[in-house]
């Protein structure tokens, strides 16, 4: 019973701050309390949700902006994490290559916005390298990271056992960075929506961000909310994701 | 444990597949409808409720352009302002703004020209107050707040209507905003009037009631204009008349059947069928050949925003009359 | 008896101090060497050449009359650190390497060292004892002519080091193993040892064999006696060079 308890505790106490604002700003509205053209009322906004998944364009807009999130952050990520061990195991390539990649590093990337609107104009092309570019910088330097901080007793040993260059890195080089590089990941994902979020606000005529843009032009508070609230419970699901896999890969750490 | 544990595997493998199979959507919806001809593309750049999107919701320019084995790509923008910028990149072919952008566009050096003049529209343009301000004449804006989209017709419109009351725009304090952050500011008072177009000046007068102050007549002409640019037209002379031709006929046919047209923008726009009605009524479409006159105008919008130092380089609109 | 390894006026150099001057060593086949010095003397620097994990600055090392530059097949060494991949189960850590092992092969192993039960365990689930049996385990899987052991046990608590050092003895016995060990322990190298070697100031101070006979009693005054001696020698600055 005790143990029930302390679960139902655990569930709940979290989730009552958010739960109680809720109520509130629905009985506020609700008498008028405040202005329901700037704070509409949770009960209009899930009316609104209702509306706009019937209309299919909330789907639309959503698998638009999935699409370019998925397709910049997985060439973002794989040049990220290939460039980064590339650098990681090779000297002459770390020579090379590292302090360009650092110091682009140092531009925000989101300052690049109207430079590559005027490269790649305003069609999908600079929305996906935009995030590809955002997703690139923590998965290298995570993964540049991750490598080099490898045991080097554990590779002293390696050798020792006389394993071939390839078993060197799937054994003993590419697990211990794993963690590393998965941490990256879980950041990049946040970069990815925040990205794809600015992007598609500056230049584009769908996408989740254009629907919350064309809101705004004419005041449709509820809208922009519901554009919001599925740009956050997207952040979290691949947050959440993310953190699985992170869990996963660290089975063997000792977990008390 | 291990119970729970396998709970979340599937948790996971199903968010996972859910998040793909979206994306493929995604794709589809972005790339789908085209063909596997490889037809030559022509991208045009509209703004909510103008004319390319009446030619657009109408359809007929996209079948005639299909017939010669073009296929169009339409772009919306939230200004005219925005709209020039992808013009100068190349990023679209053709694009309708207001009389503004078009000289600020040939001020930075874009090769732009004036492929056809739409027709007055200034019954929706307007100086507008909120509902219960006591302002009575552009006079008593002195000092005030003013929002305005920078380089748009709007932009030229409030110089002109300032000029008229003895006013510049020193005068005022001017608060250069885009369509939607200046409605806001509008609705919250943060403004004592805003200059604007429709369909943003109907939504606010049905809306939240704003007043007009005074439309744009007697001030400006507030055309319409189809521009395009130098390369491409004098490359593509065709499809140049045939985009002009189709979209006149598609405004001919909205004005003869305005009920309609009200039922397809109000949906396009996802806006109500009041605003759509006011913004349509007050409006007659169509398009005719750029005359003296229209150049006359031009030029006076380029020397007053010289001579304001609202641009930097004197602009010569002769030389971006298409040579027919 | 048979030369399983030769060092030839090896010497030792870093940055220009001298760590090790000229050493001549010989160890032949089912030797136990224990290595003895004070803390820097040189030890594990040695143990290290030997391995072929770093070269001599100058003279040479012969493993079965073939010169030793790197490290082989034959010779296995043990750190006080297990260094066992942390996310490999025992099994999987003890089947690393090029050679194939068989599952045979796998489960005599893991019973040598009484690690039957914890094979599909995670390293950093068990205590420090049991993961150097691991590492020892994954040493005797490769049939190592060679065992170098750098002060493998310096970790462990008294009670587990003892099992250790029998678990050790055993299987040196029983496999004809040849076994280097360097250690700080006296009462360690003495219970083990076929020969002390002590090193010091830079050489190879002496060499004491050990003739106590197995399983040798720590409580014998023989062993007392030559545990005694060599204290009195490492601190005694009187130590003859080998010769």
């Amino acid at each position: 019973m005790q143990k029930f308890k302390t679960k139902l505790l655990n569930f709940c106490l979290p989730a009552l701050l958010p739960v109680s604002l809720l109520l509130i700003w629905q009985i506020a509205s609700q008498f008028n309390l405040i202005s329901t053209k700037f704070f509409p009322a949770p009960s209009t906004i899930i009316k609104t949700v209702y509306t706009l998944v019937q209309g299919k364009e909330l789907f639309k807009n959503v698998t638009i902006s999935l699409y370019r999130a998925t397709l910049g952050l997985g060439i973002g990520a794989s040049l990220g994490i290939l460039l980064g061990l590339l650098t990681g195991l090779s000297h002459r390539a770390n020579q090379l290559l590292d302090s360009t990649i650092q110091m682009i590093r140092n531009i925000p990337h989101l300052a690049l916005l109207p430079l590559v609107i005027a490269w790649f104009g305003v069609g999908e092309t600079s929305k996906i390298f935009l995030v590809a570019v955002g997703v690139f910088f923590p998965l290298y330097a995570n993964t540049v990271h991750g490598i080099q901080s490898v045991d080097p007793e554990l590779i002293e040993m390696g050798h020792v056992y006389q394993l071939s260059r390839w078993q060197l890195f799937t054994d003993i080089i590419f697990p211990s960075a794993l963690p590393a590089i998965l941490v990256g990941l879980r950041y990049a994902l946040g970069i990815m929506w925040t990205t794809l979020i600015v992007a598609e606000t500056i230049a584009s005529d769908s996408g989740i961000g254009y629907m919350a843009m064309n809101a705004r032009e004419f005041m449709q508070m509820d809208v922009i909310l519901v554009s919001i609230l599925i740009y956050a419970l997207l952040g979290k699901i691949s947050d959440l994701i993310a953190k699985f896999f992170e869990n996963e890969a660290n089975h063997w750490q000792i977990n008390e | 444990m291990a119970k729970t544990h396998w709970f979340k595997k599937l948790a996971v493998a199903l968010f996972c597949s859910i998040w793909l199979i979206g994306a493929a959507f995604g794709y589809h919806y972005l790339y789908g409808n085209q063909t596997a001809e490889a037809k030559t593309v022509i991208t045009i750049g509209y703004q909510k409720g103008d004319i390319f999107q009446i030619a657009k919701l109408d359809g007929g320019l996209e079948k005639a352009l299909e017939k010669e084995n073009y296929t169009v790509k339409w772009h919306e923008f939230v200004d005219g302002s925005a709209l020039q910028e992808a013009l100068k990149t190349g990023s679209i072919d053709f694009g309708r703004t207001g009389n503004t952008p078009p000289v600020i566009a040939q001020s930075s050096g874009a090769q732009i020209v004036y492929a056809a003049a739409g027709y007055s529209k200034y019954q929706g343009s307007a100086i507008l107050i909120p509902k219960n301000s006591t302002v009575k004449s552009v006079k008593a804006l002195k000092g005030q707040k003013i929002a305005v989209a920078k380089g748009t017709s709007a932009h030229y419109f409030l110089i002109r209507a300032l000029k008229k009351a003895g006013l510049t725009l020193n005068d005022v304090d001017v608060q250069y905003l885009d369509a939607g952050a200046a409605r806001i500011a509008f609705e919250k008072g943060a403004v004592a009037a805003w200059v604007t177009w429709d369909p943003y000046t109907a939504s606010a007068q049905t809306d939240i009631g704003a007043q007009i102050l005074t439309t744009a007549e007697g001030y400006t002409t507030d055309r319409d204009f189809i521009l395009s640019t130098k390369s491409f037209t004098t490359a593509n002379p065709d499809v140049t008349k045939l985009v002009v031709s189709q979209t006149n006929k598609a405004l001919k046919r909205a004005n003869q059947n305005k009920s309609q047209l009200i039922k397809n923008l109000a949906k396009a726009l996802k806006m109500d069928q009041a605003t759509i009605t006011l913004m349509v009524n007050r409006r007659t479409y169509g398009l005719e050949s750029i005359s003296t006159e229209i150049l006359k105008e031009q030029q006076s919008i380029a020397d007053t925003f010289y001579d304001l130092k609202l641009i930097k380089k004197k602009v010569d609109v002769q030389s971006a009359k298409i040579e027919n | 008896m048979q030369t399983v390894l030769e060092l030839k006026a090896v010497t030792k150099k870093f940055n220009g101090q001298t760590i090790l001057n000229p050493i001549d060593l010989t160890i032949q086949q089912n030797d136990f060497i224990a290595v003895i010095g004070k803390s820097g003397a040189g030890k594990s620097t040695l143990l290290r050449m030997i391995a072929g994990l770093s070269a001599p600055s100058s003279g040479s090392i012969w493993q079965n009359q073939q010169r030793v530059t790197t490290t082989n097949a034959m010779t296995r060494i043990m750190f006080q650190n297990p260094r066992l991949l942390p996310w490999k189960t025992v099994a999987q850590n003890l089947s690393i390497g090029q050679a194939k092992i068989t599952s045979e092969q796998l489960a005599t192993t893991l019973a040598q060292v009484d690690l039957t039960a914890n094979q599909h365990q995670y390293p950093l689930t068990l205590s420090g004892g049991q993961q150097q049996r691991v590492a020892l385990a994954r040493i005797l899987l490769h049939h190592p002519e060679l065992l170098l052991l750098d002060e493998p046990f310096g970790a462990l608590d008294a009670f587990t080091r003892q099992s250790m050092q029998q678990l050790i003895e055993n299987l040196w016995k029983a496999q004809q193993l040849t076994a280097l060990l360097v250690t700080h322990d006296i009462e360690e190298a003495v219970a083990l040892a076929s020969k002390i070697v002590i090193v010091g100031q830079q050489q190879l101070l002496q060499e004491i064999p050990i003739n106590l006979p197995r399983p040798r009693d720590r409580h014998s005054p023989a062993f007392k006696a030559i545990v005694q001696q060599i204290i009195s020698q490492l601190e005694t600055s009187q130590v003859q060079p080998a010769g």
